[in-house]
């Protein structure tokens, strides 16, 4: 199979995926005891209203053709009204998305710039201090429940030391720069605006590493696995025989193989990550996904909660498809043999 | 068979780890099981109110300080881990036979039945669970703690079909499959009773991570306030009221939060340990 054939199979499964998935988003919120528009309208409405509205969300058709109207909707880009804010839900979502889009990969970043390094450390030193330090920290990043790691952050450089901003996404003082892709780290580039930047950089450090935590731990302890297993594979033994400099050996011929499982893991727990994006935004008040889906859930806003899944889902997919054609290109035998 | 003479529990013993781990998970039990007795001020669970002693930091009384209202705090975590660990064992109890009946399922029979399920266990793999997990909340009526229970469990069962199954074409082409298919067993009795056995390593291990995590998404909902509701207890709730109030009430928050690590680290020691001794990857 060429590249390109396993880019559009790839692609195909995605697509049937997040088809399935929208079934499944969709059938929860219509199949669910309890009447939608009463829930919507809340217990005083009258029942003029209520039936107006079951009219308004086409509550009165077969489930078929309520999906049927709901997927054509989606693909003019219209997911409905939202009863919590009363605007086109679509339009809240483009607002509000970026802020979480902007926060998770600074947490991949974070992930890996900071889980790598300790990976390849306790490799190196293995079953000494550092080794130790690096396990223990993966195990506690795993068992820390994610708002946890953030309220403790917070505490510490935040407020005993206070090092970074609380919370928000920027000093209030600043002028924002114009909104272009809603990150606000690329948009102040845009301007050439450096102090915006340092700033949004500066709120965005805590909550990014609060997300990034339980995922350090994992991509430490994978990479040190790995390491290990590489160094006792004849390949670098030969190159240890040339006398290569032990830096060319880890870089050129370790690394590069090493690295493999971590991007697999980086796509899995992206999952873990968006989920954590939830409590942590809400500890860091950051006008994220988190804080609209949360706001909806309490309204019982049925289209805001259905976009809000749909959404965090087909971010998740796409992440996975990138993670795997990026594993394509770092070893390109593995996937294309089945 | 005395299990305490096993080589198996011979391994476990030996790792240190797992042993803390086991005993962290034996101390929440107990302090749950007995929370009337052990805890100092076991009247401060319910609406319960004391302002004279409001908001106290952590002194010799109250050693996890007081709440808003004047509530020891420490009572509540116990009281809090009630909650917790009934939290764990329903939503396993629920997530546990829908996710291996079908992972059997899937497995052994193979053809239409296996493509049918697998995809269903991969829709739902795909969206992530916490995000499941809220959204069924959010579109059922109030939330309640039986609703989080619900959702959770909706959340974590394809985490079982995809082990289960995996096991099961793994070990579906041994002899004593083909000996009791040639003896004319039925698909029941093969699935249950030949496979399933084989599967109960991997089952119990994954069981045991699992209740930690579990509590740990549970605690999660309950923060963002779509758990249980007050007065009960609860872990998340109690770390939600105070994260607000940061940073002059900071044992608001911090010791129900550690108290909710303390739980999870301790299944997770004991589910690694167990990882170990039966040799099995989950």
């Amino acid at each position: 199979m060429s590249a390109t054939q396993y880019f559009l199979r790839r692609t195909f499964i995605s697509i049937i995926v997040f088809f399935g998935a929208s079934i499944v988003i969709f059938c929860l919120a219509r199949l669910i005891p309890g009447d939608p528009a009463r829930i919507a309208l809340g217990p005083f409405a009258s029942k003029e209203m209520v039936e107006q509205y079951r009219e308004l969300l086409h509550l009165n058709e077969s489930i078929i053709i309520q999906y049927k109207i709901f997927i054509t909707n989606l693909f003019q880009g219209d997911l409905g009204i939202s009863t919590y804010t009363k605007r086109p839900v679509l339009i809240d979502i483009q607002s509000y998305f970026p802020a979480t889009f902007e926060l998770v990969l600074v947490a991949v970043t974070l992930m890996i710039i900071i889980g790598m390094p300790l990976g390849i450390l306790s490799g190196k030193f293995k079953d000494t201090f550092v080794d130790h330090i690096s396990r223990v920290f993966s195990l506690l990043g795993v068992v820390t429940p994610s708002f946890l790691w953030a309220i403790i952050l917070m505490l510490i450089f935040a407020f005993w030391m206070p090092i970074f901003p609380v919370s928000e996404r920027f000093d209030e003082a600043l002028d924002p720069p114009k909104l272009v892709t809603g990150l606000l780290l690329i948009d102040s580039l845009l301007e050439g605006n450096f102090n915006f930047f340092k700033d949004a950089l500066a709120h965005l450090f805590l909550p990014g590493l609060a997300i990034a935590m339980p995922a350090i731990g994992n991509v430490a302890r994978l990479t040190r696995t790995n390491l290990s297993d590489i160094y006792d594979k004849q390949y670098i033994e030969f190159a240890k025989s040339y006398s290569f400099s032990e830096f060319k050996i880890a870089t050129k011929y370790a690394l590069k193989p090493a690295s493999i499982p971590t991007v697999t893991i980086i796509g899995l727990d992206f999952a873990l990550m968006l989920g954590n994006a939830f409590l942590v935004e809400t500890v860091f008040v950051w006008p994220g996904m988190a804080k609209y889906g949360v706001e909806v859930i309490l309204a019982k806003d049925l289209n805001g909660i259905v976009a809000t899944a749909l959404i965090i889902t087909t971010f998740y997919l796409v992440i996975n498809m990138v993670v795997d054609f990026v594993v394509l290109i770092l070893n390109p035998r593995i996937s294309l043999k089945d | 068979m005395n299990i305490f003479k096993t080589k198996s529990f011979y391994k476990f013993s030996r790792n240190p780890l797992s042993v803390f781990g086991l005993i962290i998970v034996v101390t929440v039990l107990l302090l749950a099981i007995f929370a009337p007795f052990i805890t100092p001020f076991p009247e401060h669970v319910g609406p319960f109110t004391d302002f004279a002693n409001k908001s106290k930091p952590p002194d010799s009384t109250y050693i996890f300080g007081t709440d808003k209202i004047g509530r020891d705090i420490f009572t509540r975590c116990i009281y809090g881990y009630r909650i917790s660990l009934i939290l764990g064992v329903v939503v396993l109890s629920i997530a546990v036979p829908i996710g291996v009946t079908m992972g059997l399922c899937a497995g052994y029979i193979g053809k239409k039945t296996e493509l049918v399920l697998m995809r269903i266990t991969d829709i739902f793999l795909a969206i992530p669970a916490l995000v499941l997990a809220l959204s069924i909340i959010g579109l059922l009526d109030r939330p309640n703690l039986l609703y989080t229970m619900i959702a959770v469990s909706m959340a974590w069962w394809p985490w079982y079909t995809r082990l289960i199954y995996n096991i099961t074409r793994s070990i579906k082409t041994e002899g004593y499959i083909a000996a009791a298919e040639v003896m004319g067993a039925s698909k029941f009795h093969i699935m249950f009773k030949e496979i399933l056995p084989n599967c109960l390593p991997s089952l119990l291990t994954k069981i045991t991570l699992d209740l930690g995590f579990v509590i740990l998404v549970g605690s999660s909902l309950s923060f963002l306030g779509l758990g249980a509701q007050p007065p009960t207890p609860d872990l998340g709730t109690m770390v939600a009221k105070g994260a607000s109030l940061l940073p002059d009430t900071w044992w608001f928050s911090l010791f129900p939060g550690f108290a909710i690590l303390i739980v999870v680290l301790g299944f997770n020691l004991v589910g690694d340990g167990l990882k170990d001794m039966f040799d099995v990857d989950v």
